[in-house]
């Protein structure tokens, strides 16, 4: 899951890089594509029988050491703390995607310190926890769409959003009708994850 | 895309592999993205960090040696430095007697740096952090500790470089980098914008006849848009803002740099100085010392910053204090 999480970061990186030009420097999706080659690298070298709360945290701790910026630790976090709590956990089914979405929006909003509307990856991930808690019952390949398609209407929704947090942040009113790259990039994560069950 | 590198997402290692190479008696590398200074650790001595993103050439790491940084941690371009980045280069240089993290205020340099410090703190060693915050445009002085940090990363580093080269505590070293801090105000215009490697666009388009007032040095968009004008009023809006921003009294002494962001030629960085000291004439103040060149860069941007630093005895003392690197020299 988290190889084809990494392709679609790469094959999108252009388009996140536009989207963090317009507000920001313009390296979101280069950074992003960093840190998940690093990711891919580290998964790969796992050999013997791999966990679940181990190919999370894995994924985490090779993002935090490689992409560097404020994703680095925060997307980071979000994959470790997914694998902390994971603990144990032998399979990974509907109940555990709900879990990691609320898992990583704890995380995110503990070190990240965004509230809703600041125009951050928080703006994505929210709506995904509700739209998941709101399909309990569900497929876990369903609950993805679900979380999926509420996050990229979340990122859509930063463009009306005024920047409140990061280096977008000093721009004010400049930043309207821009959408922010970080909720991008969680938006494309929970498809990519999407796309990758669906295949299984 | 026109650049001299090799593979874009090799850039950042390769210039450390070819500036190591390039000064051998005085640098080193350290751990997979960090560069020491070549007479760091020192015992006794604070040692002093100096980081972030690569792309602003020759800072970071151009300014270590004595006087100035004992190691410098150094992220991709324009990104910062991950925390074991920041790690390696802190164990390096750790004297003993604590180390202090200089670097500019950006929501992802803290992340990291922070993590860092507390991985530090895990092995015994003592970390301060100031973070610089001397762009004017960024933020409002109500909300001053927001701001982000330019050029004035240069006078902050000089000043604790200083301190720490003669012996200061941990507590001394930090409250002469906050001092020269508290006492540096800049803003900058871009006449250019420039290109990441890895993303091999212009990070924003300008006009043929526009210019950006109040950048970032990531290419950040500034504050505004506006039509070129002559040098003498875009220098005009620099100084006032900076004037403005109540900490510049009649009779001040100030030192003041001129930077190039990385495209424009010393001679349009002079026709700048000129009428920085102009204006500091008529305004009553006195410049002690000019820095004028390529401090703080940002790739190929066109465009400059001025910096003033306001003086006191003590800073005085620091901005005197030799300097030896290989892309800053001071004798007296």
């Amino acid at each position: 899951m988290f190889s084809h999480v990494a392709a679609r970061v790469e094959a999108e990186r252009d388009r996140l890089n536009t989207l963090d030009g317009a507000i920001g420097d313009g390296d979101h999706g280069v950074t992003m594509t960093i840190g998940f080659r690093a990711v891919q690298k580290s998964i790969a070298s796992l050999d013997g029988t791999v966990t679940i709360d181990q190919i999370f945290r894995t994924s985490g701790r090779a993002f935090l050491l490689s992409a560097g910026g404020a994703v680095g630790p925060l997307l980071g976090a979000m994959f470790t703390d997914t694998g902390k709590a994971f603990t144990d956990r032998v399979t990974f089914g509907a109940e555990e995607v709900v879990w990691m979405l609320e898992i990583m929006e704890q995380s995110l909003m503990q070190r990240g310190k965004a509230q809703l509307g600041n125009k951050t990856m928080l703006d994505a991930l929210h709506p995904a926890v509700t739209a998941a808690r709101a399909a309990e019952g569900e497929e876990m390949a369903e609950i993805l769409r679900i979380a999926a398609e509420a996050a990229e209407a979340g990122a859509r929704a930063t463009s009306g959003m005024i920047s409140r947090l990061g280096r977008s942040s000093r721009l004010g009113e400049r930043t309207r009708g821009h959408e922010d790259a970080g909720a991008n990039s969680i938006a494309l994560i929970l498809r990519a994850m999407q796309e990758a069950v669906a295949r299984l | 895309m026109k650049k001299l590198i090799n593979d874009p997402f090799e850039v950042t290692i390769q210039e450390i592999e070819g500036f190591v190479a390039a000064f051998p008696r005085e640098v080193r590398r350290v751990g997979t993205q960090s560069v020491a200074r070549s007479s760091a650790p020192k015992a006794g001595k604070v040692g002093v960090i100096f980081g972030g993103g690569s792309g602003h050439e020759p800072l970071f790491m151009g300014y270590l040696g004595p006087g100035m940084a004992d190691a410098c941690p150094v992220g991709n371009i324009f990104t910062s430095p991950a925390p074991g980045v920041v790690l390696e280069a802190t164990l390096a240089v750790s004297g003993g007697a604590g180390v202090i993290y200089l670097y500019g205020n950006y929501a992802g340099d803290v992340m990291n740096f922070d993590m860092a410090a507390e991985m530090a703190a895990e092995e015994g060693i003592h970390v301060e952090t100031v973070l610089i915050t001397d762009d004017v445009a960024s933020a409002p002085l109500e909300q001053k500790s927001r701001r982000r940090g330019i050029a004035g990363d240069f006078f902050v580093l000089k000043a604790a470089g200083a301190c720490a080269e003669a012996n200061g505590s941990l507590e001394q070293v930090r409250a002469a980098a906050a001092k020269a801090n508290d006492n540096t105000r800049s803003m900058g215009v871009a006449l250019s914008s420039c290109i990441i490697p890895a993303s091999g666009r212009p990070i924003f388009e300008l006009g043929a006849d526009e210019i950006e007032i109040g950048l970032g040095i990531h290419g950040e968009p500034g504050e505004r848009r506006q039509k070129l004008a002559p040098a003498d009023d875009i220098t005009d809006q620099l100084v006032d803002r900076i004037l403005e921003d109540s900490l510049f009294r009649t009779g001040d002494e100030v030192a003041v740099l001129v930077n190039g962001l990385g495209a424009t030629p010393l001679a349009e960085l002079f026709i700048v100085f000129r009428r920085v000291a102009a204006r500091l004439s008529q305004a009553g103040m006195h410049i002690h010392r000019s820095y004028v060149g390529e401090y703080s860069t940002s790739l190929e941007m066109a465009g400059c910053s001025v910096t003033l630093l306001r003086l006191d005895d003590e800073l005085r003392r620091w901005i005197n204090w030799p300097a030896s690197t290989p892309y800053f020299t001071q004798t007296n």
